[in-house]
């Protein structure tokens, strides 16, 4: 996927582009939540396309609140299963977050209610993007787009949020040892990362005190409090479930982030 | 024994606590400590009675919520008059009330 983001942000410069998902035979909720904001981010390119002729990912695509953001030649049902909201990066939406979770339970057949852990990964990655996302020299703040999806047969939501930002490694500050191992290429960020969720890498803003969020949504997942997550960050991937930490090529510029509950 | 004064974040403050600072968002864990812990710890301190913060209730915390409130508490005073006057009640999520004793120990230290 970040092969084909790195693309398309390339061809971002050229337009009009036609997007050509007849091909597609798998798409998954980080992946629609990525591609609405390549499609619909700040640069303004027209970019036309059409439909996955695999039906599974078609009917994905239309579940999933994407025709919300892009417009199509002909109407698609409104969808019950997803919504995607997109926002910039300079607030920190509580009730948002709120009302996408409860969406989401209702669209799986679960109880409608609250899911503390899904509520702290959604809040802990707008803050993030509010706090880091931009970077410090940046002028005006980037968007974060969240997407939920209710699957009633499989009875679990899906979340997804994507930043198009600078990404973890663009904002993280290493101190000692660590900053001099990963200068020198001695150390490969999808181990940072790791040392990063387990809590072993001090926050950018120098105060011992924070950078708690990532690692505590770590531990809700080590404790099965949510399931399935994925993080994608600069050149990044990780199956955190599965303790699965790679080097993407190419990187991707900015952050994803999803699970399952 | 006095009973404790009981902090209903949900029914005092909001259902949906935010993020860290009054800056990034609504129902910030500053503006929780600023306009409702600060005022009832002292006034628990002052009756010598325990405050009791009840959490249930809510969507869920950010850590960030959490340690600006409770570990911003105990920047300002000593961490064992806080962890001394405050109990906590946390039913539906029973994990955080170790994850704030933590951030009281860990914000005395940092400061």
């Amino acid at each position: 996927m970040s092969a084909f983001i790195a693309d398309f942000r390339r061809m971002l410069d050229q337009r009009p582009i036609y997007l050509d998902l007849r091909g597609v035979t798998t798409i998954t909720p980080d992946a629609i939540v990525t591609l609405v904001a390549l499609v619909k981010g700040d640069r303004a390119t027209r970019v036309r396309g059409n439909f996955p002729e695999r039906q599974e990912s078609s009917t994905l695509l239309i579940e999933s609140g994407f025709f919300d953001h892009v417009k199509t030649g002909a109407p698609v049902p409104r969808s019950f299963k997803g919504r995607i909201e997109k926002r910039h990066s300079t607030r920190v939406e509580p009730e948002t977050a709120s009302g996408l979770i409860r969406f989401g339970l209702e669209a799986a057949g679960l109880e409608p209610g609250a899911h503390q852990a899904c509520y702290r990964g959604l809040i802990e990655c707008m803050s993030n993007t509010h706090n880091h996302a931009s970077g410090r020299s940046a002028r005006s703040p980037e968007q974060w787009w969240a997407m939920v999806l209710g699957n009633r047969a499989t009875g679990r939501v899906q979340i997804a949020f994507a930043d198009t930002g600078i990404g973890i490694f663009g904002s993280i500050k290493l101190r000692g040892l660590k900053k001099v191992y990963r200068a020198i290429g001695a150390v490969a960020n999808s181990k940072i990362l790791h040392d990063v969720l387990e809590g072993r890498v001090e926050s950018s803003t120098g105060y011992p005190y924070r950078g708690k969020g990532l690692p505590m949504v770590y531990r809700d997942s080590l404790n099965k409090r949510i399931r399935s997550l994925y993080i994608i960050a600069n050149d990044v991937f990780a199956d955190v479930e599965r303790g699965d930490y790679v080097t993407l090529r190419p990187g991707f510029t900015g952050t994803i982030v999803c699970w399952e509950v | 024994m006095l009973t404790p004064d009981v902090l209903s974040v949900a029914r005092e403050f909001s259902k949906t606590p935010g993020p860290r600072a009054e800056a990034e968002g609504p129902h910030s864990g500053e503006k929780f400590l600023r306009t409702r812990l600060l005022k009832r710890f002292l006034d628990a301190q002052r009756q010598g009675r325990k405050l009791l913060v009840d959490l249930d209730g809510t969507e869920g915390y950010a850590t960030s919520f959490l340690e600006a409130a409770f570990g911003g508490l105990a920047r300002n005073f000593p961490a064992a008059t806080v962890l001394d006057t405050l109990e906590f009640k946390s039913s539906d999520e029973p994990y955080l009330v170790s994850e704030i004793k933590q951030y009281i120990a860990d914000a005395r230290k940092a400061a």
